[in-house]
C-alpha cells in the first residue's frame, strides 16, 4: 500500500543532504567543544560555523543565536526572560493572542498564577490578529507582546513585520514563536523588529530536539541553565554539535530552494484545496492568501477528527486533526474556537501539512480517498443524518 | 482547460444565480464570501457556500473586516457626523469588493471575477475601453453603484445579469432550488440591516450628547433636536416641533450641533460640485456636455450640463433645480444607456 506522509507541521524527515553533513559529527569529529584539544576545537569551530550560517539567514549576529532543544524550550526561555527585564520597571503585563501554540499559551497561564496579568487578542475569522486592538491593548506597564509568526494548526501568517513596529514604537519587547514559518517563509529579525525569535529544526527536514532562540543584542538574556560556560554562560550542557551542525544545514538548504519548494508547494495546496471545497458542508480553516504554503486546514461537518484520522492511516496517509500535541484529546482546539467555529464543527477538522517531498500524484490519492472516506463516515454518522434532516426542513439542498 | 473565475457571493438570489449561469457557460467558477464585519449573518454565510457547493465551486471566507472598517465604516459615520449623507456600498465598491476577490482570484493564479449586479459590461473596439452600461431592466439597474470602477478592473469583471430581468433570475434560481430564491429584495445596507442610520451612529458615541438647536436660515433658534445623527438632509416628518409652516432639513453642523431648516424652496439648487472622479468611456471630459444625471440611486435622471475641472473635479448645472442635494451623495452622468461617469458630491 502506499504511504503518504502529509503531517510535516508535525515533524519533517531529515534531508538527506541534512544527514550527511550530520554524519562526521557522531563518530569522527566527536570531541567536547569546551575541550581545548584539537578534537574539542574542531567540533567548536563547527558550532560556531553552524552559529555564524543560521544568524546571517535571519538577518542576526551570531552572538544573538543561542542553542536550544527546540521550539518549546526557546518559547519558555525567551518569555521568562524579557519578563525579568520587565520586572526591573515593575511591568507585569503581557499581550499574547488566543491562538498561540501551547508552549507559549500555557507559560502565560502559569504566569497568570504567579501574578501577570495576560492580555489574548481575538483574531479575525480567518485567523488573524487585528493590529488596532494589539494598539489598544499595550499599556505602560506592558512587559511584553507574543505573538507566532504563522499558526500551525490553520497556517495563517501574522502581520509580523507591522507588529513588530508597532511594539518598537511603543517600547515594548517582542518575540515571536517562528517554529512554522522559519524554513518556508523569508523572516528577518532586524527587518520585522524582532527582539526574541524561537525556531525549531526538525519542522525543515532538520533533526529534531534542536532549536534556535534569537535573542536581540543589547538585552539581558537571563541564563535558562546555570553550571556551565556553553551559550556565553546562559545554558549549560555540553551541546549536541551534530545536530546544530545538522539544523545548519537545513536552514541553508531551505533558504535556497524556498522559492522553487514553494511554488511547488502552493500548487500542490491549491489542488488540494480546491477539490476539497467541493465536498458538500466542508470549509476551509485560516486565510485563504496569507496562509503558510504547505498547509491546508479543513472542517467536515458531521464528522469526528479522530475517525477520519483513523480511515486515512487505513490507506496510507498520515494527516492530523488540529495539532499533533492535542490530538487525543476530546476538547477542540483553541484555534477554531478562536477563529468562531461552532464546538460540533471544531470537532471535524484535519489538517494536512506538506513538505517539498510531496507529489501531485500523492494530492491526487489524498483528494480520491477523502471523498470515498468523509461520505462513507457520514452515512454512518447521526450527527450527519440530524444535520440533513434540518437542512431538508429549512429547503436547503 | 475552462477559464477560471471567481464569483463574489452574498448569499442571495443574484450572485447565486450569476454563479450558476457561469458554471453553465463553462466556467470553472469559485465562489467567495467576504467577511466584511463581525456578527455577519451565519446564515448569509451558509447559504453561500451551500450554492457554490451545490454547483461545484470550491467556495472561499475571506476575512478583510478591519479593511472593511476602517475604509467604509468609520468613513461612514465621520462622514455622516460631518453632516453629510454618504453612501457606504459606493465607498464598498471602490475600495474593497472589487480590489479584494481580485486579490483572492490573482492567489490562484486567477485574473477575472464575476458580480450578481445588474449591469453590463461591454467593450468598445473603436475607443479600445470597456463601457458601462445599464441593466436591460432599467427599474433594476445597479450602473450607478459601479461608476467608480476603472477600466483595469472592467476589465477583469464579468456581469451575468445584465441582460436578464429580476423576475427571470428568480426563476432560474426556483429551477435550480435555490433557497433564497422568493427572499425579498433588500435595499439596506449590509451593516445597517433595517436601515436603522441612527441606532447605529449611536454606538459609535455613547457617552457623546448629540443634541442640540434648529436655527433657521438667518440663524434664529426655532427648537431642540433630539440628536443631529438622527436626521437626513430633506427630511420634513418627525422633526419632533411644530413650526406652523412645512419646515425640512436644509443642513447640518456638528461643531456647534446646530440642524438648519428651511422652506421646501430653499432646499431646490441647480449647481453642485464633485470629487472622486470616475469617467469611463473616455479618459477626461474635453469641453463641457450635457448629460442625464441623477444624485440619488433611486431618481429619475435629469438634464445638467457636466464640466470637468481637474482631474477629479466636476462642476455640475442642472437645468432645473434639484429638491434636496446632500453633500456625500453620489451623482453619476448617462449619455443612453451608457453610464459615462460619476464623483462624490462636494
Amino acid at each position: 500500500m502506499q504511504r503518504i506522509y502529509v503531517d510535516n507541521a508535525a515533524t519533517t524527515a531529515i534531508s538527506p543532504e541534512v544527514l550527511e553533513a550530520m554524519m562526521p559529527f557522531m563518530q569522527e569529529v566527536y570531541g567536547n567543544p569546551s575541550s581545548i584539544h584539537s578534537f574539542g576545537q574542531e567540533a567548536s569551530a563547527a558550532l560556531e560555523k553552524a552559529r555564524l550560517e543560521i544568524a546571517e539567514i535571519l538577518g542576526a549576529k551570531s552572538k544573538e543565536i543561542y542553542f536550544t532543544s527546540g521550539g518549546s524550550e526557546s518559547d519558555n526561555w525567551a518569555i521568562n526572560a524579557a519578563l525579568s527585564i520587565g520586572a526591573k520597571r515593575g511591568k507585569k503585563h503581557i499581550v499574547s493572542s488566543k491562538i498561540e501554540h501551547h508552549a507559549v499559551l500555557h507559560v502565560l497561564k502559569r504566569l497568570e498564577k504567579e501574578g501577570y496579568e495576560v492580555t489574548y487578542l481575538d483574531v479575525n475569522g480567518n485567523g488573524i490578529v487585528k493590529l488596532e486592538d494589539l494598539k489598544s491593548a499595550i499599556r505602560e506597564d506592558t512587559a511584553l507582546v507574543t505573538i507566532m509568526y504563522a499558526n500551525n494548526e490553520i497556517g495563517s501568517i501574522q502581520p509580523i513585520t507591522e507588529i513588530g513596529a508597532l511594539c518598537r514604537e511603543k517600547g515594548v519587547l517582542f518575540h515571536t514563536d517562528a517554529v512554522q514559518a522559519v524554513g518556508n517563509l523569508p523572516v528577518n529579525v532586524v527587518e520585522d523588529n524582532i527582539d526574541f525569535l524561537s525556531l525549531s529544526a526538525h519542522k525543515f527536514h532538520g533533526p529534531k530536539g534542536v532549536g534556535v532562540l534569537y535573542c536581540r543584542t543589547g538585552l539581558a538574556l537571563r541564563g535558562l541553565i546555570i553550571g556551565g560556560a556553553q551559550e556565553r554562560g546562559r545554558r549549560a550542557g555540553t551541546e549536541n554539535v551534530a545536530a546544530i551542525v545538522g539544523m545548519s544545514a537545513a536552514l541553508k538548504q531551505a533558504k535556497d530552494n524556498m522559492q522553487a519548494n514553494n511554488i511547488a508547494l502552493k500548487k500542490m495546496q491549491a489542488k488540494l484545496i480546491d477539490e476539497l471545497l467541493k465536498i458538500p458542508r466542508s470549509r476551509l480553516n485560516g486565510d485563504p492568501i496569507k496562509r503558510l504554503p504547505g498547509n491546508i486546514s479543513f472542517c467536515f461537518e458531521g464528522i469526528e477528527g479522530e475517525a477520519l484520522l483513523l480511515s486515512l492511516d487505513m490507506v496510507g496517509i498520515a494527516a492530523s486533526s488540529g495539532s499533533a500535541c492535542t490530538s487525543g484529546s476530546l476538547d477542540p482546539s483553541h484555534v477554531l474556537l478562536a477563529i468562531g467555529l461552532p464546538h460540533e464543527i471544531a470537532h471535524g477538522s484535519l489538517r494536512l501539512s506538506l513538505s517539498n517531498f510531496n507529489t501531485m500524484e500523492e494530492m491526487e490519492y489524498i483528494i480520491e480517498n477523502l471523498k470515498i472516506i468523509v461520505k462513507r463516515l457520514r452515512d454512518m454518522s447521526p450527527v450527519w443524518e440530524k444535520l440533513e434532516k434540518e437542512a431538508n426542513t429549512n429547503g436547503l439542498q | 482547460m475552462n477559464k477560471k473565475l471567481f464569483v463574489a457571493m452574498s448569499g442571495g438570489v443574484d450572485s447565486s444565480v450569476a454563479a450558476h449561469l457561469l458554471k453553465e457557460e463553462g466556467f470553472d467558477v469559485y465562489g467567495l464570501t467576504l467577511k466584511l464585519y463581525e456578527n455577519m449573518d451565519e446564515e448569509i454565510l451558509n447559504q453561500a457556500a451551500l450554492t457554490a457547493q451545490a454547483i461545484g465551486a470550491p467556495f472561499f471566507v475571506y476575512d478583510i473586516s478591519s479593511e472593511f472598517k476602517k475604509r467604509v465604516i468609520d468613513y461612514f459615520v465621520s462622514s455622516y457626523m460631518a453632516g453629510k449623507t454618504p453612501n457606504p456600498c459606493i465607498e464598498c465598491n471602490r475600495y474593497i469588493k472589487f480590489d479584494k476577490v481580485l486579490e483572492l482570484a490573482r492567489s490562484h493564479g486567477v485574473n477575472s471575477m464575476a458580480t450578481g449586479h445588474y449591469s453590463t459590461i461591454e467593450y468598445d473596439k473603436a475607443s479600445q475601453r470597456f463601457l458601462l452600461k445599464k441593466a436591460f431592466e432599467e427599474d433594476k439597474d445597479q450602473s450607478y453603484f459601479l461608476y467608480m470602477l476603472k477600466q483595469d478592473i472592467l476589465a477583469k469583471t464579468l456581469l451575468p445579469l445584465g441582460s436578464l430581468t429580476k423576475a427571470q433570475v428568480r426563476e432560474i434560481a426556483q429551477s435550480q432550488g435555490f433557497s433564497n430564491a422568493k427572499r425579498k429584495d433588500s435595499q439596506d445596507v449590509c451593516f445597517l440591516p433595517h436601515g436603522n442610520y441612527a441606532d447605529f451612529i449611536a454606538q459609535y458615541y455613547p457617552q457623546a450628547n448629540l443634541k442640540g438647536n434648529f436655527i433657521d436660515e438667518d440663524g434664529s433658534l426655532l427648537g431642540q433636536h433630539e440628536g443631529i445623527h438622527k436626521y437626513t438632509i430633506g427630511q420634513r416628518k418627525g422633526l419632533g416641533v411644530s413650526f406652523g409652516k412645512p419646515m425640512f432639513v436644509k443642513a447640518k453642523n456638528i461643531e456647534d450641533k446646530t440642524i438648519t431648516l428651511s422652506s421646501e424652496e430653499a432646499l431646490y439648487s441647480s449647481y453642485l460640485r464633485a470629487d472622486n472622479l470616475n469617467l469611463i468611456p473616455f479618459e477626461s471630459l474635453e469641453s463641457p456636455r450635457r448629460f442625464k444625471a441623477k444624485t440619488r440611486y433611486n431618481q429619475k435622471e435629469q438634464w445638467a450640463r457636466i464640466e470637468q475641472t481637474d482631474t477629479d473635479k466636476v462642476i455640475v448645472e442642472f437645468e432645473q433645480a434639484q429638491r434636496a442635494v446632500a453633500q456625500g451623495q453620489t451623482i453619476v452622468f448617462y449619455e443612453d444607456e451608457y453610464l459615462v461617469g460619476g464623483g462624490t458630491i462636494l
